[in-house]
């Protein structure tokens, strides 16, 4: 047996928790029974609400906890310490750390199960087993989240115990949710509106499954990805970039019908274009932004070292490349014409406005890769600073304030013309709307230099 | 000599800090090394680098035959490593801690129960192993802690500041288990800067200061060039040693206490064995001439200048 996965289970199980979860479940559910005049439809809503509590609600909690608490109990180094495996720590971890959440939530699915059977509505019929395996998928993405990103702030060394813990369950209920296509009780899957990704039309409940457990593999695969960085393994970006480029495809397939409409290579670059942006600035922030580590970076690069280079290589800087390199296609060959046309049908909606009265948005794509190079070196900057502290906090308000606020705010008194300092502004001239950000990142740009330089002047140690 | 501990050009750098520069070295098998230096010479980093649980900028180092930047988890097997705060699973029984630790460090499953036994023996904690972690007294915890990390009976054994907070009795049986360690085999490194708590157990020196190896010395003899301490014993006192020993132009620091004389003398066994030859055919009669195992502190104290000593 898996060691970790055992010493979970020493940690989990003991003769009294054994006997509370089915003697709580049981009395719970024979009660609304009984006071429900026998209606097993109502014991199966209860028991199904009862599994989503369980298996999404604490069961998140636990495996944004798992690692923490190892940090908190100062037992993490040890475990680094073993001879132990990246995949076997991984599974063992979160399936051993979440395996009481299962035992309950195990029960309140089987309950659930046999009180829809006994409803009328048996597994075996395809909608009913569809939404069996949907349940579990959406328990398991969830912790597989939560655990994936509490690897991630630990990563970060800004694993704190409730914060943390906190933070990471934050992040597997908002996947789950995602995931869930609305509305995950059992009297609704087969309502749930077709799904048209590329040319197939799929049943909702089914297409929903389907993209969860894709989901699912994605965030065990980046979890043992992290694991492996904990136990001092290297890994090359490959992952990473596998996984921009599989969110690329998936929302194209979704993106589909618009796609259709708008004809062109425009309307198939907008999705992954969008895609690499955003998944910029996750990388971004979820990373350490270690000086030191850049400045080695920077040193395996100046001395063709392409192979450190690539295990040292910032994990957005991919994605920024993807972005750059779409955001160009689409300015040099990007064709606008149905996709203004849809815009100035948006223009009457006041946020989408500007969008309606002539932007250019060839150039404009061009300019968001600017803007999102200098986002990125301002990123960097406040990370370098000697003293770090909330360094990312900081500078995600930073970010936040030069997007939303300042523009609105200038706007509103008449100083349209100043928005673009600060963030992309479709209706300014595409000279301004590129040139802006450019000066502004090379001037960035001198600054990170300075600080990497800075970096690598020691001080003597100091007793 | 084949080293079990081959460290070569280590660099680490903290930002703005280079806490490990260039640091090499090399220690052999069976030994006990005191890693001392003030408060923030590296040692910590050192030992975390070894262990492999952090990775270095530049520079090699190899445990065992193994080099542990290129196989981390590989040298784990044959290494253990005690940070200075370390945590245990307070809801498990000491058995169920070793038999995890036994698992997690590659050990066949046949063998986890015996070898959790063993551990439990060696550290005296046999009569606790049904106990429940968080019941133990501190002293048990640092004997648990230290059987987790023999529990596969490692090669090397890495302890940083292992007595900080025990009490006397616990330090003094911390040394001796040290040493049955050392003589079953182990090669142990031992980070303080407590020099009184390093002196009983080990045989060898490393000092680091600023994140620079600044001394290596053997602490049974005398280092190469160096001065080492002798001692002398006479059969009855006798006139002519002190004069014969001033005569020495590589005696130094001569004390003489009745029938004994310690001094320290540069040069090597052959040396030392000239110098003993020149007493007897002098007529002195000596009944023992050694060597004087040099404290730590006097070592210490002797191997770098007087202000890298202050904390």
């Amino acid at each position: 047996m898996n060691p970790e996965l055992r010493r979970n289970l020493w940690l989990q199980f003991s003769p009294g928790r054994l006997l509370l979860a089915p003697v709580c479940l049981g009395l719970v559910l024979v009660s609304v029974w009984i006071v429900a005049f026998h209606v097993y439809n109502v014991v199966a809503l209860l028991s199904e609400g009862t599994y989503y509590l369980l298996a999404v609600l604490w069961g998140t909690r636990r495996a944004g906890d798992l690692m923490a608490e190892e940090v908190a109990q100062r037992t993490w180094d040890a475990q680094r310490m073993s001879a132990l495996g990246a995949w076997q720590m991984t599974w063992g971890k979160l399936l051993g750390g979440t395996s009481y959440v299962w035992y309950a939530g195990g029960l309140a699915l089987g309950a659930h199960v046999a009180a829809r059977s006994l409803a009328g509505f048996p597994l075996w019929q395809g909608s009913e087993a569809v939404h069996f395996a949907h349940m579990l998928g959406i328990g398991l993405l969830g912790q597989a989240v939560a655990f994936q990103t509490s690897l991630v702030l630990l990563r970060k060394q800004t694993l704190r115990r409730r914060l943390g813990a906190t933070a990471s369950q934050v992040a597997g209920l908002l996947a789950a949710w995602a995931l869930s296509g609305g509305f995950p009780f059992s009297i609704a899957p087969s309502q749930m509106a077709p799904v048209q990704w590329f040319d197939w039309t799929v049943q909702g409940d089914r297409f929903w499954l389907a993209s969860t457990y894709l989901f699912l593999a994605w965030s065990v695969f980046g979890a043992y990805r992290l694991m492996r960085l904990e136990l001092q393994f290297r890994n090359l970006p490959l992952g990473w970039i596998g996984f921009a480029l599989y969110l690329m495809v998936y929302a194209d397939g979704l993106l589909y019908p618009a796609i259709l409409y708008s004809e062109g290579l425009a309307a198939w670059l907008i999705g992954p274009f969008a895609i690499a942006i955003a998944l910029t600035y996750v990388a971004l922030f979820a990373e350490p932004k270690d000086v030191l580590r850049y400045r080695w970076f920077a040193q395996a690069l100046a001395g063709s070292d392409l192979g450190q280079a690539l295990l040292l290589l910032p994990q957005w800087l991919p994605c920024f490349l993807l972005a750059a390199l779409t955001g160009l296609t689409l300015c040099l060959f990007g064709d606008f014409a149905r996709l203004s046309a849809l815009l100035a049908l948006l223009s009457r909606v006041p946020m989408f406005a500007s969008f309606g009265q002539g932007a250019n948005l060839g150039e404009f794509s061009l300019a968001l890769v600017f803007y999102l190079l200098r986002d990125v070196l301002l990123v960097l900057l406040i990370n370098f600073r000697s003293r770090r502290g909330r360094a990312d906090m900081g500078a995600f308000l930073c970010l936040m304030l030069l997007h939303l606020p300042l523009p609105v705010i200038l706007r509103f008194f008449g100083l349209s013309d100043v928005i673009p300092v600060f963030a992309p502004y479709p209706l300014s001239s595409g000279l301004v709307n590129i040139a802006l950000p450019l000066v502004e990142a090379f001037g960035l740009w001198w600054l990170v230099r300075g600080r990497l330089q800075a970096a690598g002047r020691f001080a003597a140690a100091t007793a | 000599m084949v080293a079990m501990i081959d460290i070569g050009g280590l660099v680490f750098d903290y930002p703005g800090l280079r806490a490990l520069d260039h640091v090499s070295f090399a220690l052999e098998a069976e030994t006990i090394t005191a890693l001392v230096g003030p408060n923030g010479a590296g040692k910590t980093t050192l030992l975390r680098c070894i262990a492999g649980l952090d990775a270095p900028f530049a520079g090699t180092v190899n445990v065992a035959g193994v080099d542990v930047l290129r196989e981390p988890r590989a040298s784990h097997r044959m290494m253990g490593f005690l940070p200075d705060s370390y945590g245990l699973y307070d809801e498990l029984s000491v058995r169920q801690c070793l038999l995890h630790c036994a698992a997690t460090l590659g050990l066949a499953r046949a063998e986890q129960a015996a070898a959790a036994e063993s551990a439990a023996g060696r550290l005296a904690i046999a009569d606790r192993m049904d106990q429940k972690t968080g019941t133990l007294s501190r002293g048990l915890r640092q004997r648990l802690a230290i059987a987790e990390t023999i529990v596969h009976r490692p090669r090397v054994l890495l302890l940083d500041e292992p007595a900080s907070g025990l009490d006397p009795e616990a330090r003094v049986g911390l040394a001796e288990t040290l040493r049955r360690l050392r003589e079953e085999g182990m090669t142990v490194i031992v980070s303080s800067h407590i020099l009184s708590e390093l002196e009983d157990y080990s045989t060898h020196m490393l000092v680091l200061r600023d994140g620079r190896l600044v001394d290596q010395r053997d602490l049974a003899g005398p280092v190469a060039g160096s001065a080492g301490a002798l001692r002398l014993r006479l059969v009855r006192p006798d006139e002519r040693l002190e004069p014969l020993l001033k005569a020495e132009p590589d005696v130094s620091a001569l004390i003489l206490d009745g029938l004994n004389a310690h001094f320290r003398f540069r040069g090597d066994e052959t040396a030392r064995a000239a110098l003993l030859r020149r007493i007897l055919d002098a007529g002195v009669a000596v009944a023992e001439f050694a060597a004087e195992r040099e404290g730590l502190q006097a070592a210490y104290m002797s191997g770098i200048p007087p202000k890298a000593v202050a904390n």
